[in-house]
């Protein structure tokens, strides 16, 4: 009862206090996906300008919930709400950067980027339907790869997670027996596994454990030095995680809806990655702060101006399409205060 | 039980003679309320409120649409989610022909309304059909 009258409590004043500020002029959170470029763009802001900003990597879902109950100035989410979820609470999305998510492999003596994976078979493995390193369906597709006669043990997530969401899209495209059982989801009900926390605790939990697999945002992977195999994508091709690949899966966005959510898995091309994930910014349409709200817009517009290079070193693709741009300044013009003045001035 | 599921009960399922009450109270406030009365977004309401308790993003919609279905259905005398209704809630989606289809698929349990003394209580299954990101449509149907 206590605890129900908290969260009343909570509700009722995230209607009118500002946003709780830590020691920031700017304070976001949400995915932790993109959370390697954030940080280096609020790095390079904050030389820039004399503004503090912040972003804390809790997971999209967890962003979604901060920004709902307004103790964040924006939230970054690979879970994009629907038009209608954003209208129950007066919010604005856009996307903002798109990276891949690779499937990682701890395989003794075999290199990276040299095992390959087919979709009906990644499927299979996280079904736990192909138990075996060695499974013959494996060796027939990988028949150079000397591969370890050991027991395949997946790894997957276990909090509310964005990169869940588009692997679980994935895997429910490519396989009808997934998407029958398992669906889509932030969560899902994994037959078989073991969880852990966070795209660390999964990149760490990998490369500690012989013979698993796990699937990850690719400058994770990188960061780590995970073993990433060849996955063969819609036009049949085996591809390996690049910026290259996941820029051609990207280029096929149209990002026409009025949320402008877009699935990029399983995308045609012959150099289509096929697990391409998009991290959404939101934002309040009604500002409870006017100062607050213009030093938040005066980031996201940096961001514009000078995070395209910066995206490109670490593998992640700025969304910066000219349709996309004059929609997002659209809506930026049309945002206010709770006194009804404009954010930005006319 | 977890607190938040706790949460959920108390929030949800409302016995007969608290809906009595409530009936009373309501009747009660609309006589103050009478004249220029606040409207309340109930489904927003619902929304914000099953964010914050943490639900699935990508479910909420369907949840709080079922809230706002059931409060206008005279079949149920009372609605709770179960303990497992986020984990077990199955959603899959398509696109055709530019149009995006979700479904969600979500179990509960719910009292009929009944002339019976004993509130028996039956599981229900929810399902969620949401067109090009419109309202879900929702379909509660009791499970056998």
């Amino acid at each position: 009862m206590f605890a129900q009258s908290l969260i009343g409590l909570m509700g009722a004043l995230s209607l009118s206090a500002p946003v709780a500020h830590a020691n920031s002029d700017i304070l976001g959170a949400g995915a932790t996906f993109a959370q390697p470029i954030i940080d280096t763009w609020l790095y390079a802001f904050q030389k820039a300008q004399p503004l503090r900003a912040e972003y804390q990597a809790v997971g999209s879902a967890e962003g979604i919930r901060r920004i709902t109950s307004r103790t964040v100035d924006f939230a970054v989410t690979d879970i994009a709400l629907t038009q209608s979820e954003l209208v129950h609470d007066d919010l604005f999305q856009y996307p903002l950067v798109v990276s891949g998510i690779t499937p990682v492999v701890n395989l003794p003596g075999v290199p990276t980027n040299s095992l390959k994976i087919t979709p009906t078979l990644l499927a299979k493995i996280m079904m736990g339907e192909l138990t075996e390193w060695d499974d013959p369906a494996l060796k027939e597709i990988n028949p150079t790869l000397s591969l370890p006669s050991m027991p395949i043990l997946v790894v997957h997530r276990q909090e509310g997670s964005g990169t869940t969401f588009t692997f679980t899209h994935y895997l429910a495209q490519v396989s009808e027996e997934w998407d029958k059982r398992f669906g889509i989801g932030s969560q899902v009900m994994w037959p078989i596994g073991m969880s852990v926390k966070g795209n660390v605790g999964m990149a760490m939990a990998v490369k500690a454990t012989p013979g698993s697999i796990g699937y990850i945002e690719y400058m994770y992977a990188k960061q780590h030095q995970l073993n990433t195999p060849l996955l063969q994508n819609a036009a049949q091709q085996f591809v390996s995680p690049s910026l290259r690949t996941f820029e051609q899966a990207a280029r096929q966005a149209q990002w026409s809806r009025p949320s402008f959510y877009q699935s990029l898995t399983n995308l045609p091309g012959a150099q289509s990655w096929p697990i391409v994930g998009v991290s959404y910014l939101i934002v309040h349409k009604l500002q409870n702060d006017l100062n607050d709200a213009r030093e938040t817009l005066k980031l996201l517009s940096w961001i514009y101006s000078n995070g395209a290079t910066l995206a490109k070193e670490q593998d992640y693709w700025l969304v910066d399409d000219e349709s996309v741009l004059t929609r997002v300044k659209a809506a930026w013009a049309q945002m206010r205060d709770t006194k009804g003045q404009l954010v930005l001035k006319p | 039980m977890s607190s938040q599921n706790a949460n959920r009960m108390c929030t949800h399922f409302v016995s007969k003679s608290s809906l009595i009450l409530g009936l009373a109270l309501l009747l009660g406030s609309s006589f103050v309320w009478g004249k220029g009365a606040p409207i309340t977004h109930q489904t927003a309401k619902d929304f914000k409120n099953l964010i914050i308790q943490g639900e699935r993003p990508e479910i909420v919609a369907c949840m709080a649409a079922t809230l706002h279905e059931v409060k206008n259905i005279k079949t149920y005398e009372a609605f709770r989610w179960t303990e497992g209704t986020s984990k077990t809630a199955l959603m899959h989606e398509r696109e055709m022909d530019g149009h995006l289809l979700r479904s969600i698929t979500l179990q509960a349990q719910a009292i009929l309304s009944s002339q019976s003394f004993f509130d028996l209580v039956s599981p229900i299954q929810v399902q969620c059909e949401q067109f090009d990101e419109g309202y879900p449509k929702v379909r509660i149907t009791l499970v056998q």
